[in-house]
C-alpha cells in the first residue's frame, strides 16, 4: 500500500520530467561540463535568488537569509523525498533530480538527521504544497499536449530548486523561518564557499542534466554539480564571467538554455482557471515525432528562454552586450511594420568586433542590415528610429538571393540601450511616449500578385537606398536622425492612394512624404493666420475668443476643404494668402471641383465634430456625396447591391484631419483633366427668400444679396472694425411685392472674424454705397445669418458670373424695409412714420460740422476770432453746420400702447408734427412690463447708380 | 525593402526548407524556428498540416494545379498554385483583411510540401478541376 504510494507518487514527478528531448538542447560538447562546474553553483545561487536582487550579492547580510531559506527548502526536499526514493533509488534517481541536491551538503544523512527532527511538520507542508504544484503542473501540461510528450517544464537539473524557490517562497519563507537557526552551521558552509576565489564561467551546461536516461553518467554529472554548488558564487553574469567563455557560449545564450527547462509559474497558473472546454480545445495532438511537435517543443522553450532572459535583462540592467560574440549591436535608421512584423533597416555599430564574429560574418559588414522583430518584442522594446539595440544570439542570418545584406531573424534576445547610461533607468521603460509605430498598409494583392510594375521600382528604389547608405552610413545615420521618427519609407513610394485614411493610418500621424493621395477639391476659402494657431487649441470656444480684425488683416491662409472617394474629409492649410494681392475668386475658381494629388502632408489636427463646428457644418453641407462613397473593406460589387445611392443612410464623418504640406512641398498637385470630378459637390445658390423659408438653421446657404447697410458693432479710431461686422442684406426675392409676408425684407448678417474678407470686398463695403455680394456657404441662424469659417465674400461680377445672371437678380428701385410692428425684432431694420410725442431732452445735444466735407474735426483758430479750421479740408470754415442728435418720442399709430424712441440725427421735425417715414435700426425691444421700442434713425446705403433719395 | 519584404524572406526560407530538406530529409531547429519567427503560430499549424500529410495537388491535362489542405476541422480548402490564395476563412480575415499574416496555414503547408515534396499527388480531369474550383467548400470535400 505505501509502496503503491510511493511509486505513484514518484510517477508523478517523472511526469514532469523531459523524458527524451536531449536531441534538441544538449548539443554542447561533454568536455564543457568539467570545464563549467565550479560555476554552476554559483548561478545556482543566483537562480536560488529568484532574481529579485541583480545587484551584485555578497555572501552575507539579507542574502545569507535568503540562501538558507533555499537551502533548508532543499534539505527539506531531500529529507521527504529521501523517505519516498529510498529504496527506489536506482531507479528513479534520474527523474526525481532535486533528491539528488541531498548531497549539496557533504554529509547528507547528518543534515537529515537534524532537520528532520525540527522541521519535519512544516517541511511536510512545503512539499505537500510543491507536490500540489507538481500536481497542478502535471494535468496542466498533460491536458495542453500529447501524454508521450514532455511538458515544458523539466525539473531536472537545478531548475527544480529554482522554481520551488520562486513559487513558493511566500509559503516557504514562513516555513523556514526557524529554519535559520538550524542551519546555521550550513550557512557557516557557504560562507567559506563564496570566499573562494571564483573562476566564474557560466553554468550553461545545466542542460546537459536533462532526463537523459544515462542515469550513471548524469549521478556523476549530479555530484560534480553539487559539489560546485557549495561554492557558489552569485555573479554569474557578471561581464567577466561572459568574457571568459566568449568563445564557448554567451550568458544569453546560456540563460536561453537554461530556461528551456523552466516555465513561468504564472502562466501555468493562470492556464490552470481555463474551463475545461477550453482545454480540451487546445487539447490537439501533433504527430509523435513530428516537425509540429517538435517545433512547439522548441517554440515552448524559446517562450521560456526569453521569459527568463527578459526577467534578467530587467533586473541586471547591467549586462555588458557590446563586444560579446554573437550580439549585434545596431542602431536603427528606419522601420515598418509588415503584417505582424517590425522590418528595421539596422546599422550595425563598429563595436561589434569584426575579428571576434567567426561565426557570424553577417555582422562584419557594415552594411545595414535587414533586421525583422516580432511585434511582441517591438513592443516590449519600444523600438523607435534611431534606437541603439542589442541583439544577443541566438539570432538567425538568412542570406537573400539578389539582395544584398542578409536578414536578421529570431531577435528575441533584444535589448535596447540608453545612450545616457542611466542606471536608474531601465532600458525598456525609457520614451514611455515613444510607442508610435508605423504600420504599412496592406499590401495590395495585385502587387503580392506581381501584376503591378511597382515591386520593381520599389527594389530599385531600395537598391538605391541602401547604395547610397552603403557609401555614406554616417551621414544616412545623421539623415534618418534628422528625420522624424520612421516617416520616410522605401515602401509605397509614388504609389496613388485613393483613402486619406488608410495614407494616414499607414504612415503615423507625423503625415506623409511620397505618396499621393487623391482627393477632390470641395471648397476654397481663407482662414486667419492667427485664427489657425488659434483654432488648434480653442476651435470649439468662438465666443470668448478677442476677435482679431478681419478687415485690417493683411495675410490669411489658403484652405482647401478636399474629400476622397471614401468619403472622409480633410482641410489642406496651404499656404499664405495675400488679401491684397491676391482674389480668392480667381483661386476658388482654378481649384474647386479639381481632382488634385495630395503630397508631402503633416498632419496637423484630427478633429472633430464637437472640437470644429464651424468645419464640420461645412462638410455637412456637401454631405451626402453625389456618388456613393466608397467603403472601406468592402468590394465595389457588395457595395451596389448593399449601398443606397440617395446616401442618405450615410453617417456623416464625424472626424476629419487637418493637413498642411511639408516645408519644402508643394502639397497639391492638381490633375490636368478635363472634366471635374463626380465627387465634387458644386455651390447651390439660392435667393433669400428660399433660403429664410426652407434651409433648416446652422445649415449652410449661398446666395447673391445687396448690402443695404452697415453696422458697426465697435469702431475703432482707425475705421477698422474690430470683433464681429453686421450688413444688412436684401435681395430681389424679398424687395418683391409678392413675396410672403412672414418674411422680412432685410435680413442681418453676420461676418465673424473666422471668415476672411479679401481686400476688394472690406473696400467696397467700406465706401457706403450698396453693392451686390455674393455669399458662399453662410450658415443660417435664427433670424440672420452668420459668416463664418469656411464662408467666402466675394463681389457680385457681372462679366464673371454672367451665366448666373438670372440666378442673381438684382434689387432695382429703392430697398423698402417691413413697417414697424409688434413682431419687429431687435437689430433689424424697419421704417417708421409717426407723430412726434416728446423729446428726450436730457440726451439731445449739437455740434458743428464742416459745411464742405461734413468733418467732425474742426480746430478753432487761435488768434483770429470765430474762425474754424477744418483739418480735413485743410480749409478755414466760415459757415459751420449745427447737427444735433434728438431722441424723440413717436406715437405709432400700428402700436398705440408702445413708447417709440427715435434717436436721430437729423430730425427736422418737432413736436407734434408727423415724421417719416424714417429707415431705422431696432436698438432695443422690450415687451415687459410694458412696449418699448428704441430705435435709430440710418441711412441706407445707396446704390451708386441709383439717384439719392 | 520592397513592400514585400517579408514575401522575400519566406521565399528565400522555404527554399532553405527545400534545399535542408533534400540534403538531410529533416529540419533543422534552426530553420524550424526561423519559420516560427516569419509566420507565428501559422508556422505550427503548417507543420502539423505537413506531418498529417494534408497536402494534395490536384493536377489536370491541362497543366492546371490547385492544393487541396485538408484542415485541422476536416475542411478541405483550395489553395491556387498560381497565386496566392486560399479559399479558408482565415485567409481572408487574417491575411486580406487584418494583415497580420503574409499567409494562412493551408498555403503555408502546401508551399512546405511542395518544397518537401511531401504532396499527395492526385490526377484529375479537366472537368473535375473546374467543378472543383467552382464548388463552395462542401461541394470540394465531395468532389475529391
Amino acid at each position: 500500500m505505501a509502496a503503491a504510494r510511493k511509486r505513484k507518487r514518484s510517477e508523478m514527478v517523472r511526469g514532469s520530467n523531459f523524458p527524451h528531448d536531449v536531441e534538441i538542447t544538449c548539443t554542447r560538447p561533454r568536455s564543457l561540463v568539467k570545464k563549467s562546474m565550479p560555476s554552476i553553483g554559483k548561478s545556482w545561487d543566483r537562480c536560488g535568488e529568484g532574481f529579485q536582487d541583480s545587484s551584485q550579492i555578497e555572501d552575507d547580510g539579507p542574502l545569507g537569509k535568503k540562501l538558507q531559506v533555499v537551502r533548508s527548502l532543499t534539505s527539506a526536499l531531500q529529507s521527504n523525498e529521501a523517505d519516498i526514493c529510498r529504496g527506489q533509488e536506482s531507479e528513479e534517481k534520474d527523474n526525481i533530480v532535486w533528491s539528488s541536491s541531498d548531497s549539496e551538503l557533504s554529509d547528507p544523512e547528518m543534515l537529515l538527521g537534524n532537520s528532520k527532527e525540527r522541521l519535519m511538520p512544516k517541511t511536510q507542508r512545503t512539499i505537500n504544497s510543491y507536490h500540489k504544484y507538481l500536481h497542478m503542473i502535471n494535468s496542466l501540461t498533460d491536458s495542453q499536449m500529447s501524454e508521450d510528450e514532455s511538458p515544458t517544464i523539466d525539473w531536472d537539473s537545478f531548475s527544480d530548486n529554482e522554481e520551488i524557490s520562486d513559487i513558493t517562497q511566500g509559503a516557504v519563507d514562513s516555513y523556514l523561518t526557524d529554519s535559520d537557526s538550524s542551519t546555521s552551521s550550513k550557512l557557516e558552509n557557504r560562507k567559506s564557499a563564496t570566499h573562494q576565489p571564483t573562476k566564474s564561467l557560466a553554468a550553461y551546461d545545466i542542460s546537459e542534466f536533462s532526463s537523459d536516461s544515462e542515469s550513471s553518467k548524469e549521478s556523476k554529472l549530479h555530484e560534480k554539480r553539487i559539489s560546485s554548488t557549495l561554492q557558489g558564487q552569485l555573479n554569474v553574469f557578471s561581464c567577466e564571467s561572459d568574457r571568459d567563455q566568449t568563445a564557448v557560449r554567451s550568458a544569453s545564450d546560456w540563460l536561453k538554455t537554461a530556461q528551456a527547462f523552466l516555465q513561468t509559474p504564472e502562466k501555468q497558473e493562470r492556464k490552470q482557471f481555463k474551463t475545461p472546454d477550453d482545454s480540451a480545445k487546445k487539447k490537439r495532438k501533433f504527430l509523435r515525432g513530428g516537425l509540429a511537435e517538435r517545433l512547439n517543443r522548441l517554440q515552448c522553450r524559446e517562450r521560456s528562454a526569453i521569459h527568463f532572459w527578459r526577467h534578467q535583462t530587467t533586473t541586471d540592467w547591467r549586462i555588458p552586450a557590446a563586444g560579446k560574440v554573437g550580439v549585434l549591436v545596431l542602431k536603427i535608421l528606419d522601420l515598418h511594420e509588415e503584417c505582424s512584423m517590425l522590418v528595421t533597416l539596422c546599422q550595425p555599430l563598429i563595436e561589434t568586433s569584426i575579428d571576434q564574429t567567426g561565426e557570424d560574418e553577417g555582422t562584419s559588414t557594415q552594411a545595414p542590415l535587414k533586421v525583422l522583430f516580432t511585434r511582441e518584442t517591438a513592443s516590449h522594446l519600444r523600438i523607435v528610429s534611431g534606437d541603439l539595440v542589442h541583439v544577443h544570439s541566438p539570432w538567425q542570418k538568412l542570406v537573400i538571393q539578389d539582395q544584398e545584406g542578409p536578414v536578421i531573424l529570431c531577435t528575441y534576445f533584444s535589448q535596447k540601450i540608453l545612450s545616457n547610461k542611466d542606471p536608474g533607468t531601465k532600458d525598456n521603460y525609457c520614451c514611455p511616449g515613444q510607442t508610435e509605430m508605423v504600420r504599412k498598409a496592406p499590401i495590395s494583392l495585385a502587387m503580392r500578385f506581381n501584376l503591378t510594375a511597382s515591386k520593381l521600382k520599389h527594389d530599385f528604389d531600395c537598391d538605391q537606398d541602401k547604395a547610397r547608405s552603403a557609401e555614406n552610413p554616417s551621414a544616412t545615420q545623421q539623415e534618418s536622425l534628422k528625420k522624424e521618427r520612421g516617416i520616410t519609407h522605401w515602401s509605397a513610394d509614388n504609389l496613388v492612394w485613393d483613402s486619406l485614411l488608410e495614407v494616414i493610418e499607414s504612415q503615423g500621424t507625423a503625415g506623409w512624404t511620397k505618396q499621393n493621395v487623391k482627393v477632390v477639391i470641395q471648397r476654397v476659402y481663407c482662414l486667419p493666420v492667427k485664427d489657425i494657431l488659434h483654432n488648434q487649441l480653442t476651435r470649439k470656444d468662438q465666443s470668448d475668443i478677442s476677435l482679431p480684425s478681419n478687415v485690417g488683416q493683411q495675410n490669411a491662409r489658403l484652405c482647401l476643404l478636399v474629400q476622397d472617394v471614401y468619403g472622409l474629409f480633410s482641410e489642406v492649410q496651404l499656404r499664405t494668402y495675400s488679401l491684397l494681392e491676391e482674389d480668392l475668386q480667381q483661386q476658388s475658381a482654378c481649384w474647386e471641383g479639381k481632382r488634385c494629388y495630395l503630397k508631402g502632408m503633416k498632419i496637423i489636427q484630427r478633429t472633430t465634430r464637437g472640437r470644429s463646428s464651424g468645419l464640420f457644418s461645412l462638410i455637412d453641407s456637401l454631405w451626402p456625396p453625389l456618388i456613393p462613397p466608397k467603403v472601406h473593406g468592402q468590394s465595389q460589387g457588395s457595395q451596389e447591391s448593399v449601398g443606397s445611392p440617395s446616401g442618405a443612410l450615410l453617417p456623416a464623418p464625424s472626424f476629419c484631419y487637418v493637413l498642411a504640406a511639408r516645408p519644402g512641398e508643394r502639397g497639391i498637385e492638381l490633375l490636368q483633366e478635363e472634366n471635374g470630378s463626380d465627387l465634387y459637390r458644386p455651390t447651390a445658390w439660392h435667393n433669400l427668400e428660399h433660403i429664410l423659408q426652407y434651409i433648416p438653421e446652422s445649415h449652410r446657404c449661398s446666395f447673391s444679396a445687396e448690402v443695404i447697410y452697415r453696422r458697426l458693432q465697435a469702431q475703432t479710431a482707425n475705421q477698422q472694425i474690430s470683433g464681429e461686422n453686421w450688413v444688412f442684406v436684401t435681395d430681389s426675392t424679398l424687395q418683391s411685392s409678392t413675396h410672403d409676408p412672414l418674411v422680412p425684407r432685410s435680413l442681418p448678417v453676420c461676418v465673424t472674424s473666422f471668415c476672411v474678407l479679401c481686400a476688394e470686398v472690406t473696400k467696397e463695403l467700406n465706401d457706403g454705397s450698396s453693392h451686390t455680394l455674393l455669399f458662399k456657404d453662410a450658415i443660417v441662424e435664427k433670424d440672420n445669418i452668420v459668416c463664418a469659417e469656411g464662408t467666402v465674400l466675394s463681389l457680385y461680377n457681372s462679366v464673371l458670373d454672367s451665366s448666373r445672371e438670372q440666378e442673381f437678380s438684382q434689387v432695382t428701385g429703392p430697398v423698402t424695409l417691413d413697417e414697424l410692428s409688434i413682431a419687429t425684432k431687435m437689430c433689424s431694420l424697419c421704417t417708421v412714420q409717426g407723430t412726434v410725442v416728446g423729446v428726450d431732452e436730457t440726451t439731445a445735444f449739437s455740434w458743428i460740422v464742416c459745411n464742405r466735407c461734413g468733418s467732425e474735426k474742426l480746430e478753432k483758430k487761435t488768434g483770429e476770432r470765430k474762425s474754424l479750421y477744418c483739418r480735413q479740408c485743410v480749409q478755414p470754415v466760415t459757415t459751420p453746420l449745427t447737427k444735433m442728435q434728438l431722441e424723440v418720442f413717436l406715437q405709432y399709430p400700428a402700436l398705440p400702447q408702445s413708447t417709440i424712441k427715435v434717436k436721430g440725427y437729423e430730425i427736422e421735425c418737432v413736436l407734434g408734427k408727423e415724421t417719416g417715414p424714417l429707415n431705422c435700426y431696432v436698438r432695443s425691444v422690450t415687451k415687459q412690463p410694458s412696449c418699448w421700442i428704441g430705435l435709430e434713425e440710418i441711412s441706407l446705403q445707396q446704390a451708386s447708380n441709383q439717384p439719392l433719395q | 525593402m520592397s513592400a514585400g519584404t517579408l514575401s522575400v524572406i519566406a521565399e528565400e526560407l522555404l527554399k532553405e526548407v527545400k534545399k535542408v530538406y533534400q540534403e538531410s530529409s529533416q529540419l533543422t531547429d534552426e530553420l524550424l524556428l526561423a519559420l516560427k519567427f516569419i509566420f507565428g503560430s501559422t508556422a505550427l499549424h503548417a507543420l502539423d498540416l505537413v506531418d498529417q500529410c494534408s497536402v494534395t495537388l490536384i493536377s489536370s491535362p491541362s497543366g492546371r494545379t490547385v492544393y487541396q489542405v485538408l484542415g485541422s476541422s476536416r475542411q478541405t480548402y483550395i489553395c491556387l498554385s498560381f497565386c496566392h490564395y486560399c479559399s479558408c476563412p482565415a485567409f481572408m480575415y487574417s491575411v486580406i483583411r487584418r494583415n497580420d499574416n503574409i499567409l494562412c496555414k493551408h498555403i503555408l503547408a502546401a508551399y512546405l510540401c511542395q518544397a518537401m515534396g511531401l504532396c499527395h499527388d492526385q490526377k484529375v480531369s479537366d472537368k473535375q478541376l473546374t467543378s472543383l474550383l467552382l464548388a463552395k467548400h462542401n461541394g470540394v470535400s465531395s468532389a475529391v
